[in-house]
């Protein structure tokens, strides 16, 4: 060895040098960093009190408090991304909807708005910020998909736009429907205008005393028979109105007295009802998508899913454990 | 020669491949199937990363909370029986949505109960117990006292309800109320971290005995009067008292944490929940950081021009002159 070292001293020398560059190197890299920790063959994700936690165990705790919501998002992704070809438009609205999001996320977290991206996209099953377009195509897909679903079951679903004015009640239900003397003679003044012929959206200007849809002529928007936030009384009677109808009296245990509306029931006359009351600018064109965004988001909340569902089906789904598909389809009220 | 360059590269290589990332807990198995829709296979591995972005932190937090607690907290008959009384206001409240809410969470009632409602109780006093354990160090860093503080907005309402206190024809609760004081009249436990009250409140607390009686004394503002009443100087006369309100400190709950959660010896070593708990609950993260120095002293929350005002004197004749003096123009609002 001594008769080697000798021979070669400058190899040696080489070596000891490479040896100790070497050893620093590694030093230096890993400080700082954090370190793992193995227990029983598998990683550990936190310890405390002598408990190692790995990452099955992790995974489990997870998954039994919130391990349904996690699957519903992955099936929404799956479905949306399959349930049809992206076209060009939806290519160049991701486009620019992209640019336009990683825009306010770089005015308002200039550091790392990349991370702050990725986070939220892997936390709806995307892999991170390179999947920004895809999110995005793949929620116009599922637009466009709930939109297919509702013009098939269109009729069976009983889509309309609804308007309506409200007479209140004094001091609470006066009991069975029976107006007081006040509340009969404010009645009677809605009944007169209606007779001297004027408009609905006119009367209910003037006489509703619900202040939230009274100075918009008593618009509520689209609802459906799945409708679930609206008072049963109400919902009932404007299912049963055809286009153009106005209600008799409604009578409603927790409001008062409704005159409810009915300003369309068909995808042309809805379409319209949606430029009349969101001032769209003429020329503009409209989806159904769009008209019947107010109804997914307020009153069918049961829509989408059901859209997805019946999508699912046809694409086919396989569960490796059923108990699963039973969590997730009662999770999703399609059952 | 050649063996030699050969080893060299390898070398080379091999260090650069050397653990110079940060360590990330793999799941077993997470290759493995949980469903599949059309063309598209949903493995474990991918749900693992949706539950670790909505809820890796959150269930950490509960657990390790839960770790900690349950090693520290005795659970009570008196927990228990608040549990169970919750337990029947939220049936009663949720009605028919309310097996379907802990079906969703994944739970019992039973386990509603005892893995969420009794920790949460637990965890309500584990604070209290860090305090009552660092009871002394923890006082003079905040200088609990027991005082009784009635604020008026006009002097000759305050003039009154001092005449009434003084003659001991009223009590602090009736002299409020009758003289249009926005004060219940009950005693209080003022820290140096109470902000409720300005420096001059403060400085006539710190430095009045409760042989002082009650003290006039006007605000730094000049629109508010003060009668300020010492109780007590030694918190552990009040120490149950002393204890809650120093629990609502925000410092004392972060020392809690940091203490406890070092007994317990919490570490993570994954580097994406490192960094979400680092946003979420940085006091958990103990590994990364000394142990907090210790509690400074109590320093009076008195301004120098306050302290040297006729208020702050132990004279109660004298300490109802600066109502006079308190002029306008004296006052730092201006």
């Amino acid at each position: 060895m001594s008769s080697f070292i000798k021979k070669n001293w400058f190899v040696s020398l080489l070596i000891v040098v490479f040896a100790v560059i070497s050893i620093y190197y590694i030093y230096d890299t890993n400080k700082g960093k954090l370190k793992g920790k193995t227990a029983n063959g598998e990683d550990v994700v936190y310890s405390i009190n002598g408990t190692d936690v790995t990452a099955s165990m992790y995974y489990d705790s997870m998954f039994k408090s919130s391990g349904t919501s996690a699957l519903m998002q992955e099936f929404m992704r799956a479905v949306s991304n399959q349930s049809m070809e992206a076209t060009e438009d939806m290519k160049t609205w991701a486009s620019q909807q992209a640019a336009s999001i990683i825009s306010n996320y770089q005015s308002n977290y200039p550091s790392n708005y990349k991370d702050v991206i990725a986070q939220s996209l892997r936390s709806i099953g995307y892999k991170g910020y390179e999947d920004l377009e895809t999110y995005l195509i793949d929620y116009r897909k599922q637009n466009e998909l709930i939109s297919q679903y509702a013009d098939k079951h269109f009729d069976e679903l009983k889509i309309r736009n609804i308007s309506y004015l409200l007479v209140k009640f004094e001091n609470g239900d006066s009991g069975e429907g029976t107006p007081t003397e006040d509340e009969q003679k404010r009645l009677d003044a809605v009944d007169a205008a209606f007779k001297a012929g004027k408009e609905f959206s006119e009367v209910a200007k003037e006489f509703s005393e619900d202040p939230s849809t009274s100075e918009k002529g008593g618009v509520l928007g689209t609802v459906d028979a799945n409708t679930t936030t609206l008072d049963k009384a109400f919902l009932e009677a404007a299912l049963k109105l055809k286009e153009g109808e106005t209600s008799d009296w409604v009578y409603s245990s927790s409001f008062g007295y409704f005159r409810i509306h009915c300003n369309a029931t068909t995808p042309e006359t809805l379409k319209q009802a949606y430029i009349d009351q969101n001032n769209v600018l003429e020329g503009t064109e409209v989806t159904m998508s769009e008209v019947y965004s107010s109804l997914l988001s307020s009153y069918d909340t049961t829509l989408a899913n059901k859209a997805l569902w019946e999508k699912g089906q046809e694409l086919g789904i396989t569960f490796t454990d059923e108990a699963n598909l039973e969590k997730l389809k009662k999770y999703m009220e399609v059952e | 020669m050649k063996n030699m360059k050969r080893f060299l590269l390898s070398a080379s290589c091999a260090l650069l491949l050397v653990g110079c990332k940060d360590a990330s807990a793999k799941l077993p198995g997470s290759n493995e199937t949980v469903m599949t829709v059309g063309n598209m296979t949903i493995t474990k591995g991918e749900l693992y990363n949706v539950l670790k972005a909505n809820s890796g932190a959150g269930q950490v937090v509960s657990d390790a909370e839960k770790a900690v607690t349950s090693a520290e907290i005795e659970v009570t008959d008196e927990m228990k029986e608040s549990a169970e009384s919750t337990l029947s206001m939220y049936k009663s409240m949720y009605g028919d949505s309310f097996p379907s809410y802990l079906e969703s969470m994944g739970m019992t009632e039973e386990e509603f109960k005892n893995d969420s409602l009794i920790p949460s109780l637990q965890a309500d006093k584990l604070v209290e117990k860090y305090i009552d354990e660092h009871f002394d160090e923890i006082c003079a860093a905040y200088d609990p006292v027991q005082a009784t503080v009635l604020t008026f907005t006009a002097k000759e309402d305050a003039d009154a309800a001092l005449s009434a206190l003084r003659d001991g024809s009223k009590d602090a609760a009736t002299a409020a109320s009758e003289n249009n004081s926005t004060s219940t009249g009950t005693p209080e436990i003022v820290t140096t971290n109470t902000t409720t009250y300005d420096s001059s409140v403060h400085s006539v607390i710190r430095t009045s005995s409760p042989d002082d009686g009650w003290v006039l004394l006007p605000g730094m503002d000049g629109s508010s009067f003060y009668l300020v009443k010492v109780n007590s100087h030694t918190p552990a006369d009040f120490k149950e008292d002393a204890i809650k309100s120093l629990s609502s400190i925000g410092a004392v709950t972060s020392n809690s944490t940091d203490y406890y959660y070092r007994k317990y010896g919490f570490h993570v070593y994954d580097i994406e929940l490192y960094n979400a708990l680092k946003e979420s609950n940085p006091d958990m993260l103990v590994q990364s950081k000394a142990a907090p120095t210790p509690l400074p002293s109590a320093v009076p929350a008195v301004s120098p021009a306050a302290s040297e005002s006729p208020a702050a004197s132990e004279s109660p004749a004298a300490s109802e002159a600066p109502a006079a003096s308190a002029t306008p123009s004296a006052s730092p609002a201006q």
